[in-house]
């Protein structure tokens, strides 16, 4: 069973549930399927912040960098769940694992 | 079906399908158009991001199905083999090797080709460009200890790819003209900076160096021979000397242009129905003594491509960009905002000792650009502080946020 990654978009009520990779960032996994206010303008080199995303429950993924904490102050309604995209792997010892991060772009 | 048709038609016509045509395609369908939209590619590859190529793709560390770009959903299609070889710009017509393109309009996303050097040899087997993925695998086959690369031009791909190599246990040596380097790009403080790294690590630099010829024997390189009588040993060479847009077919067609096509600030070339977009186009940017900018960068491709598609869907967002760069060499995270063109000041913060430092490039007291080594906080405030006037003392503490140096200004009505 392949991991899914579930896409709130903030502004338009909308919802996208897409199957993921594991091992691929969120923000892969959203430019991929074209999924709304996700850019990833950087390919993920931290150095855009275009892959701003909130997620609540952040167990599944490795902890904030100081690198990535300071990028996200380019990013628009920071608020404290705020990541970057491209810093969220999709676990590979966790295949079933399903998340949920929230566009606030989109 | 094959692919025979001699003759397809487009409501949207992409030639190109690096970072800008694919963006072009996936902001116009992330705008709902509802036409049809055509890629050609003159590669074979399935589209690619390019910065990686020479960062973690040599490193190893970025896997070759990492570098994938995505573009497409119902409505693109994508025809790899395809170069545009020449442009009807009134019939509308793109044509290929093989068969004709219609097009209600053309996006001219065609990026450039490796620059060649121009002299004897440069034809030997083991003489490479280092633009697309090809030219990268080809650069990954001889990464190993033993091999002996020279690199010919000490700019972002040159010095990416130095850091690649001699990590691998290549001997390394770099190649260039100017008396720094990165001297097109960076002020002599983060050029001095560059080379102590990069001598650090072992590779060898020449600076000032000129390139009488390239020799081989057997029909594969064997050395470089320099203008100091030197013959340097080569295995192989890599010229890393910029692009030369690929615009022949268009100005050809009577697009205006010369380093790159000109187009405004929606896109627009001088030919009706016709865009262009990325590293081949140059757009207006007046910063004395600039009128017009051609950049080639990811920040261009995909910001410029939001304009074109806006122009497209009849939504105008014309493109008056900061522009943003990155550079990846050992564990250097170089990134750099605005263009430093013009300035009359460069400002040093921080320590380039401890590898920590920025340089604020300033005209008149306003900030032109900044350039910041392994500093992202310095790189945060620079997206907002260009174009602002800036106090110098606070500029220079280091311990102060750049932001903070920036001097309030009533704005006048």
């Amino acid at each position: 069973m392949s991991p899914l990654v579930r896409f709130e978009l903030k502004r338009s009520g909308g919802m996208r549930e897409v199957e993921a990779k594991p091992g691929e960032s969120v923000m892969v996994v959203a430019t991929r399927n074209l999924v709304p206010g996700i850019i990833g303008e950087c390919g993920g080199e931290l150095s855009c912040a275009t892959c701003h995303v909130y997620c609540e429950d952040q167990s599944a993924f490795a902890p904030m960098s100081d690198d990535e904490n300071e990028l996200l102050e380019l990013a628009d309604q920071r608020t404290d769940a705020s990541r970057l995209g491209c810093q969220l792997k999709i676990g590979e010892h966790t295949p079933d694992t399903a998340v949920t991060v929230t566009v606030p772009n989109a | 079906m094959p692919d025979t048709d001699p003759l397809i038609e487009y409501d949207v016509l992409i030639v190109g399908a690096g970072h800008a045509g694919t963006q072009v395609a996936n902001e116009l369908i992330g705008g709902g158009y509802p036409g049809s939209i055509g890629i050609l590619s003159a590669e074979l590859h399935e589209p690619y991001e390019r910065p990686p190529l020479t960062k973690g793709f040599l490193q190893g560390k970025t896997a070759e199905v990492e570098l994938s770009l995505f573009v497409g959903g119902p409505g693109v299609s994508l025809h790899l083999g395809q170069q545009a070889l020449g442009v009807d710009a009134v019939r509308r017509l793109v044509r290929t090797h093989d068969r004709e393109f219609r097009y209600g309009t053309l996006v001219w996303a065609t990026g450039g080709e490796a620059r060649r050097l121009g002299v004897s040899g440069e034809e030997l087997a083991g003489v490479h460009a280092l633009r697309t993925l090809d030219d990268a695998r080809y650069a990954r086959e001889a990464m190993r200890p033993g091999t002996a690369y020279a690199i010919i031009g000490g700019g972002f791909i040159g010095l990416e790819s130095a850091a690649a190599f001699v990590a691998a246990g290549v001997d390394v040596t770099v190649l260039e003209a100017a008396d720094r380097l990165l001297a097109r790009v960076t002020s002599p403080d983060v050029s001095e900076f560059f080379l102590a790294e990069h001598r650090r690590a072992g590779v060898r630099i020449d600076l000032s160096a000129r390139i009488l010829g390239i020799e081989g024997a057997d029909g594969r390189v064997t050395g470089v021979a320099l203008g100091s009588g030197e013959v340097l040993p080569a295995d192989r060479v890599l010229v890393g000397i910029g692009i030369v847009p690929n615009v022949a077919p268009l100005l050809d067609a009577g697009a205006a242009g010369g380093n790159g096509v000109e187009v405004d600030e929606h896109g627009a070339t001088s030919l009706a129905g016709i865009y262009a977009v990325g590293d081949c186009s140059s757009f207006p940017f007046t910063q004395p003594p600039l009128q017009r900018l051609r950049l080639e960068s990811i920040q261009n491709a995909s910001e410029q491509a939001k304009s074109v598609a806006a122009a497209i869907l009849g939504r105008p967002l014309p493109y008056r960009p900061v522009p943003w760069f990155w550079s990846n060499q050992y564990d250097i995270k170089f990134k750099t905002v605005g263009i430093s063109s013009g300035y009359d000041e460069a400002v040093v913060r921080g320590n380039p000792a401890q590898r920590r430092f920025s340089v604020m490039y300033l005209r008149n007291g306003r900030a032109l650009a900044v350039d910041s080594i392994n500093s992202m906080k310095d790189y945060v405030d620079a997206r907002s502080i260009v174009g602002r006037l800036l106090d110098r003392a606070r500029l220079a503490d280091p311990e102060a946020r750049l932001a903070d140096a920036v001097i309030p200004e009533r704005v006048s009505m």
